[in-house]
């Protein structure tokens, strides 16, 4: 047991000290080579984009996080463990998926993620959050976590931060894109929650123009761009948002989630033309047994 | 030699991992249903009838001295056997049981019609009833001896009442029975050797009868010796040849008389006589005197000694027998040594014959052969005498061996007959004497019977009903139950798998999708979730435990409503008086 808490005090350690020196070259650690627009923009650059008509203007930029990381850390959700660190065995395994994420995309096509589920509650937020804070490990992508479940906002309440203003305001207008760009202590993830979605229509507002120009900022902006969307057997969100996104990651849960529905949902996404990427497990109770070891190696310290 | 599958192992180990993982995931879906199963069943088996036996043991004993009677004489219509083997039937068995409930009035309720006799449905239920009781009731035999037994009817019944007087009618039913039964059978048994002893006296006195009338018609031959007969024959031909041998002496002696007579006469002439002639003077002749001869008479004796002694020996001996061949060579030898002495010898001649007499002036010389010749006329006459009674015994002889010859084949052919009546006689005696002795016997059985000696019964134990059911068992109610729970939760086990429709392995999503396994993340377990978990775990515990501790306490309860009713009862009378001595006797 001592060896094991000392390989998590390290890891630890090891954690802070790299967000500390966030913003820095991360050269040997990335896994695919960000596209050049998403890295050093010049405000032209930027204001060259519209994003709805809005101008972006250098006054527009992204405010930087309000809260250090430790105050950050205390107000996350503990369901955000790649945050917390607490299970480094769990840490590995959405890093795992970071990895088969990027093997599966290696030019870096497929750089907005829509990730959706059959049903509520089968991890869809969790694990675009979670998988959002391991893809920011690497030091070169921009990562934006995306909360597009206006029925269900949970996005911006996991990270502990602000619900509004979000992708709603922006859709309906009443906001810059960079106005709702939420910074988080770690440098290269930001986030947009959903914003305030009192009274509007989810299905039409996703279907606006202004809704593809958005996704289209969006991606040129960010490495990656992970979508937390609606349960698709609930609604429709879900296939507009797949198709707006380059490609949509399935969750399921194990034990939980229905066979018929979920073929159901797949092949209605098939037919929408949508780029199925792949399905994630969640909930798995035999997967600690297959990484028995690798939770032993990550929460080694690192040499 | 290769015997080892790895797939085959790996399957093995497959299921055996899907079978640990389904325990693991439902155990609460097994014990939860499992438990109240357990608890339904146990509660339902107090609506099961408690069967109660009613049990009553009765002694049959007989008296030592009558026992011994009875197994002296195989021919005993009164046999302990008899009433072990037909104990069976005589308790339990259809007509027994339908008597006792007949006596009991337990058919009073079933239908009948207006005459008061059962109607068909009546008859089928009391046979059902009859049957029923039939089968159930047990006889059991202790002692299992001829004279003595200990006999118990036990009979189970949800009915204490019913079985108590089912059980003590079926006893004093077969006690009044058996009673009874033997007393008519002793009197009917008495009934019969007496016909038979008068019939059997009857034919004794016709078999004596015909015997008699069979010596009557065979007078001086014993039909039971035609043997001796054929040697009567014998020795009447032995007598004939020597009365005939006797005939041809007297007449030779006769032949020898009158010659000498002749000389005698010639001798006698006188030459002075004026013609002449010789002058015969008769001259009585004094007979030769004789006398018995005592060595005929000793071999007479001696053959008659030797026939008696074949008469006693041809009744138990046979003509092949060597004494009987002995006895006849005797005889013979005595029969023809008797045939060669004369029966009689010259005796001494007397004084007066030798004096010489004179007379008409013969001279002393004449007068000597006047004598002689007057003594052998005298001689002849003797001789022609003999010889007409020895003609006369020699023809009466003759007639015998004729008669004899004529009726020994007779004799022969009815000597078969005459014995085989005979044997009948002392065959039927030997059966007079055997019924007058089952006669003499039947009389004293009955009167055994009638001083009460004889069979006798005791009822050792009265009838009783058990304490505590006999049905149904304890352990196997508890079990029994305890495997509903058990096969309850199961069937939920089972039904929850076959319709959970979910996804349970990474393999599983692969086939059913058709789409690239990312990442299987495990459960997240947050402090909200885990003490979510904790809640549900201890909300399983309580109920698991609560559920549980019931099936206990109605496992007790069962326990105590077939082992110790009387406290069942008193725990059911008073529920609060019980619980208040369970929490005093605590700690």
């Amino acid at each position: 047991m001592g060896r094991i808490a000392e390989a998590l005090r390290k890891a630890e350690q090891e954690r802070t000290t790299t967000f500390a020196a966030s913003g820095a070259a991360a050269s040997g650690v990335g896994l695919m080579d960000p596209p050049a627009e998403a890295t050093g923009r010049s405000d032209e650059d930027v204001a060259r984009h519209t994003t709805g008509g809005v101008a972006m203007t250098s006054d527009d930029q992204v405010r930087p996080a309000a809260f250090d990381h430790a105050t950050w850390v205390g107000r996350a959700s503990a369901s955000l463990v790649t945050l917390h660190g607490r299970d480094s065995m769990l840490v590995e395994q959405y890093r795992a998926l970071r990895t088969r994420l990027a093997s599966q995309n290696p030019r870096a096509r497929s750089r907005v993620l829509a990730i959706t589920s059959s049903t509520s509650g089968e991890g869809k937020t969790v694990t675009t959050a979670n998988l959002g804070v391991v893809m920011a490990e690497v030091k070169h992508h921009r990562v934006l976590v995306l909360d597009a479940d206006f029925r269900h906002t949970a996005l911006a309440r996991l990270f502990g931060m602000k619900a509004k203003p979000g992708l709603a305001e922006v859709l309906k207008g009443q906001a810059l894109i960079e106005q709702i760009i939420q910074a988080t202590p770690m440098s290269n993830l930001e986030l947009i929650s959903a914003g305030d979605t009192s009274g509007i229509n989810p299905a039409e507002l996703l279907n606006s123009k202004r809704a593809a120009a958005v996704f289209d900022d969006l991606r040129d902006r960010y490495s990656y761009v992970l979508v937390d969307t609606p349960p698709s057997s609930d609604v429709a969100d879900a296939g507009v948002l797949g198709q707006l996104a380059d490609g949509v990651v399935v969750i399921i849960r194990m034990g939980k989630t229905s066979q018929p529905v979920v073929k159901q949902m797949v092949q209605t996404l098939q037919a929408s033309q949508v780029n199925l990427v792949g399905c994630v497990l969640t909930g798995a109770a035999d997967s600690s047994s297959q990484y028995n070891y690798y939770s032993d190696y990550a929460s080694r310290p690192s040499d | 030699m290769n015997d080892f599958d790895p797939q085959a192992n790996q399957d093995v180990r497959h299921m055996l991992g899907e079978a640990l993982g389904i325990a693991r995931r439902r155990c609460w879906v097994f014990i939860i249903p499992a438990a109240a199963g357990a608890l339904v069943a146990l509660v339902y088996t107090f609506t099961y009838p408690r069967v109660y036996t009613a049990r009553t043991m009765f002694e049959r004993r007989d008296s030592l001295v009558l026992s011994n009677l009875i197994h002296s004489y195989q021919y005993s219509p009164y046999s302990f056997a008899k009433l072990q083997q037909s104990i069976y039937v005589d308790l339990k068995g259809y007509k027994a049981i339908e008597r006792a409930v007949e006596d009991l009035g337990l058919d009073k309720d079933l239908p009948r019609d207006e005459k008061g006799e059962l109607t068909e449905a009546g008859r089928r239920m009391k046979q059902a009833m009859v049957n029923k009781c039939a089968g159930q009731c047990e006889v059991y035999l202790q002692e299992k001896s001829d004279a003595h037994d200990i006999i118990t009817i036990v009979l189970p019944s949800k009915d204490p009442v019913f079985a108590t007087e089912l059980v003590t009618k079926l006893r004093d039913n077969y006690i009044k029975n058996v009673q009874e039964r033997i007393t008519k059978l002793l009197t009917n048994a008495q009934e019969y050797f007496q016909k038979e002893l008068d019939k059997k006296r009857t034919q004794v006195g016709g078999l004596e009868a015909e015997l008699v009338q069979f010596r009557s018609q065979f007078v001086g031959i014993d039909p039971a010796d035609p043997e001796g007969a054929v040697n009567r024959v014998a020795a009447l031909r032995i007598q004939k040849q020597n009365l005939k041998r006797r005939i041809e002496e007297l007449r030779v002696e006769i032949a020898s008389n009158e010659a000498s007579l002749g000389k005698i006469s010639t001798a006698t002439t006188q030459p002075g006589t004026d013609d002449g002639k010789l002058k015969v003077v008769s001259v009585r002749v004094a007979p030769v005197p004789t006398k018995p001869n005592p060595a005929h008479a000793e071999k007479k004796g001696r053959i008659l000694q030797i026939e008696k002694q074949l008469l006693e020996m041809k009744m138990t001996m046979t003509e092949e027998h060597p004494q009987v061949r002995r006895l006849r060579q005797r005889l013979a030898y005595f029969a023809e040594e008797l045939s060669r002495t004369p029966a009689t010898i010259p005796g001494p001649r007397s004084s007066g014959a030798t004096a010489e007499r004179t007379a008409g002036g013969l001279t002393p010389e004449q007068r000597v052969r006047q004598h002689e010749i007057a003594r052998t006329q005298a001689a002849l006459r003797s001789l022609k005498r003999d010889i007409a009674k020895t003609e006369r015994e020699l023809k009466a002889v003759d007639e015998r061996i004729t008669r004899y010859d004529a009726e020994k084949d007779t004799v022969l052919e009815r000597r078969e007959e005459f014995l085989r009546r005979q044997s009948d006689l002392a065959t039927t005696r030997g059966d007079l004497e055997a019924e007058l002795k089952r006669c003499n016997y039947v009389g004293q059985l009955i009167n055994a019977e009638k001083n009460k000696r004889g069979l006798t019964f005791t009822v050792l134990e009265n009838t009783q009903v058990s304490t505590k059911p006999v049905s149904p068992k304890v352990g196997r109610l508890i079990t029994v139950s305890l495997g509903f729970g058990v096969m309850v939760g199961l069937g939920c086990v089972v039904l929850l798998e076959l319709l959970d429709r979910t996804f349970r392995s990474v393999s599983q999503v692969g086939s059913a999708l058709q789409l690239p396994i990312l990442q299987s993340i495990g459960e997240i377990i947050t402090p909200e979730l885990r003490r979510r978990r904790m809640a549900r775990q201890v909300a399983m515990h309580a109920a698991a435990t609560v559920l549980i501790a019931l099936v206990c306490a109605a496992s007790g309860l069962v326990y105590l409503s077939l082992e110790k009713p009387q406290e069942f009862e008193r725990i059911k009378g008073n529920p609060g008086l019980v619980a208040r001595q369970l929490v005093g006797s605590g700690p």
